[in-house]
């Protein structure tokens, strides 16, 4: 039977919890400080945020990356606003991301997401997106959309793209 | 309008009013205005903040979209397969939408009675009032912007049946944002009609009260709601409580349900199930010609050539506004192939596909159930019925561009599938359809709260009361027994004129 994703993070919280502990301890991801306070992730989730951004928007010809737009702290403030569920489990999400030992169980790749190279991090994440694990394709949906949305939300980013911006609005009076 | 904000309150607020509306959209806007017309004391409470025409002036995806849908536009199935847009905001979806207005189709009036023993009568005046009411008329094919007249080239080309859609606006300059809130004051949803007309004729209207719970407390019913500050989410420790002789829900497909299910009402433990969404697939393609799809009215044109497919679960065809947050938002991809998929913006086109889901036994919608903070999430399995339309919308939308000229057509699988000609049509066959295997969207939300003329099933009765619960009524898209096959607004629109007679009738 194919979990669901509410169910995976019911039955197995606990054992994620281990894992996470104990990849962590062995595997310390690489720390990336944030400019400001962070508002809903941990420093080690928002480092994996980091590493995960640049991996799903690296910037290209002459487009400035995800990373360098600021779409990590944008996001970390945008699950501020929302109730604390939602950011925790993108947290966990996270947290298994950049486990190295479930990365070493599934993936062979015994270091956390965020120590790997671009190239490998890419591979990995394209994994997810077609992975037979259920919750691995809910994550990969979830977060890309998040990301990518964010950053083709900044003029930067649109203005490469062709798109002249809004229209101008004049001046209209109350509404009734 | 006069509208009470989450600042302007503390401590707890208590009200009287003959009838307490949660929820300011389509069915909770007709509804009031009808109701204060009447002379019926209105009270209303929006969980959405108060946006004005001015303060859409900035028109940027990135400040619209957190401030005017739910969940700040990251609303999405529990498998995340599907993002469900939906509005947050006075005038609920109606201010966000992308205006196009169609009559409830006659067959589907036949199905809800033959299955569901639902009798609305004759709705043709309900039809007519809020046409007139809020200017709904057909927008002509020559004033269609590119990416809608790819849908209309290409359905021509094949001899498909397409049509120009009617759309509720006056004075619209086409400049194609409806989806962030009409800046330019023209689309003609409750926040600039009914809503202004119901608190001119002596509505009170709350804005941030989200309502938790409603409750029989003798002959009447206790909304109970707590307060937000503008453009939070969270409660500011504020209350309020509204006594009504009648309640009526009009939170929409997934905001009712809730309420209902958080006040322990379950009638015929029918809540929240057979809950619909059109679920949306699209197809790209890249055209010679500039189609700057973010400019002009969203939807202009639609093609209803596949929405009966007998024993198959049926679709139809629209196109969408083309900014690049949504744009990109679709995309499944990540990387480098992003960025040359969306440096071709200016001239890509996209059609869409929405699956009429609830009309046969392998599509029977989703469940709304509530997660352990009391918030409302659907899980919306998607099963071979609605694969198999999903797989043939694919075909149909890629043939569709390719008879109006495209020179390249994309899916939006992780990668995507591309054909420059119809001998690559067989591509499509290799690919995977269905949940998390392509981008998915939903911008119709209908049932959970079904009406039923059995009263062993469903929710509502056809005259919208909640089963076993006199005096609290549901008036939302949560009422339908099944999905519409057409973009639904006008159908609650009328559905709510409609159900303003009867609780007139029973006060």
């Amino acid at each position: 039977m194919a979990l669901s994703r509410r169910s995976f993070l019911g039955l197995s919280a606990a054992g994620t919890l281990v894992l996470g502990a104990a990849g962590l301890a062995l595997f310390p991801g690489k720390r990336v400080p944030p400019q400001d306070w962070l508002l809903t992730f941990t420093e080690s989730e928002y480092s994996t945020l980091v590493a995960l951004i640049e991996t799903v928007s690296p910037g290209s010809s002459g487009a400035p990356s995800g990373v360098e737009l600021g779409v990590a702290a944008e996001l970390d403030t945008l699950f501020s606003t929302l109730p604390p569920e939602n950011g925790a489990e993108i947290a966990l999400a996270l947290g298994l991301l950049e486990n190295a030992l479930v990365g070493a169980i599934l993936d062979a790749r015994p270091r956390p997401f965020s120590r790997l190279p671009l190239e490998r991090r890419a591979e990995i994440w394209a994994a997810w997106c077609t992975s037979r694990i259920p919750l691995r394709r809910t994550v990969y949906k979830g977060l890309n959309a998040l990301i990518l949305a964010t950053t083709w939300g900044h003029p930067e980013m649109t203005a490469l793209a062709g798109y002249p911006g809004p229209p101008t609005v004049p001046s209209y009076g109350s509404d009734p | 309008m006069k509208v009470t904000t989450g600042d302007q309150l503390s401590g707890r607020t208590d009200l009287q009013a003959d009838v307490c509306i949660v929820g300011s959209g389509a069915g909770g806007g007709v509804l009031a205005w009808q109701l204060t017309q009447a002379g019926h004391k209105v009270v209303m409470l929006e969980a959405g903040s108060h946006h004005t025409t001015r303060d859409f002036a900035p028109l940027e995806e990135r400040l619209a979209y957190p401030a005017l849908y739910q969940e700040r536009m990251t609303r999405a199935t529990k498998d995340a397969a599907i993002s469900v847009l939906q509005g947050r905001t006075v005038g609920g979806t109606t201010t966000v939408n992308w205006t196009t207005c169609f009559r409830t189709p006659e067959r589907i009036l036949a199905h809800w009675q033959q299955h569901f023993g639902v009798e609305l009568g004759d709705m043709l005046p309900h039809y007519e009032a809020v046409e007139e009411r809020l200017g709904v008329a057909e927008w002509p094919v020559e004033a269609a912007n590119a990416n809608n007249l790819t849908l209309w080239r290409g359905c021509k080309a094949l001899g498909w049946q397409v049509k120009a859609l009617r759309r509720n606006v006056r004075g619209c300059v086409s400049s194609g944002y409806c989806g962030l809130g009409c800046a330019f004051g023209a689309k003609q949803g409750m926040l600039l009609t009914t809503l202004p007309d119901a608190v001119n004729a002596g509505m009170e209207l709350y804005a941030d009260c989200r309502v938790l719970k409603v409750e029989r407390q003798g002959q009447e019913w206790e909304v109970q709601g707590q307060i937000q500050a503008p453009g939070d989410l969270s409660s500011t420790g504020a209350e309020i409580r509204v006594r009504a002789k009648r309640v009526v829900l009009s939170a929409g497909a997934i905001g009712s349900p809730g309420i209902l299910l958080r006040s322990g009402i379950n009638p015929n433990g029918a809540v929240g199930r057979r809950t619909f969404l059109h679920p949306v697939v699209a197809v790209a393609a890249r055209y010679e010609e500039d189609i700057n799809g973010w400019a002009g009215a969203p939807q202009a044109v639609g093609s209803h050539e596949f929405v009966d497919r007998g024993e198959q679960v049926g679709f139809f065809l629209e196109v969408p506004p083309m900014q690049p947050m949504l744009v990109a938002s679709g995309v499944m991809g990540s990387g480098a192939m992003v960025n040359d998929f969306m440096a071709q913006l200016p001239k890509l086109s996209s059609h869409l596909a929405l699956m009429v889901d609830g009309l046969h036994p392998g599509a029977p919608g989703g469940t709304v159930e509530l997660l352990s903070n009391g918030r409302p999430k659907l899980d919306y399995p998607i099963g071979p019925a609605l694969v198999e339309a999903m797989a043939t919308a694919h075909r149909a939308m890629a043939r569709c561009h390719l008879a109006a000229g495209a020179q390249e057509v994309f899916t939006l699988h992780p990668s995507p599938v591309s054909m420059t000609s119809e001998d690559h049509l067989e591509r499509l066959d290799a690919a995977a359809y269905g949940a998390l295997e392509h981008s998915i969207f939903s911008a119709h939300q209908m049932g959970g709260c079904g009406m039923s003329g059995d009263a062993k099933a469903g929710v509502v009765d056809a005259e919208h009361r909640v089963k076993g619960q006199d005096g609290l009524y549901v008036v939302d898209g949560s009422v339908m027994p099944t999905s519409l096959g057409v973009n639904p607004s006008q159908t609650i629109y009328s559905l709510a004129h409609r159900a303003a007679g009867i609780l007139s009738a029973d006060l």
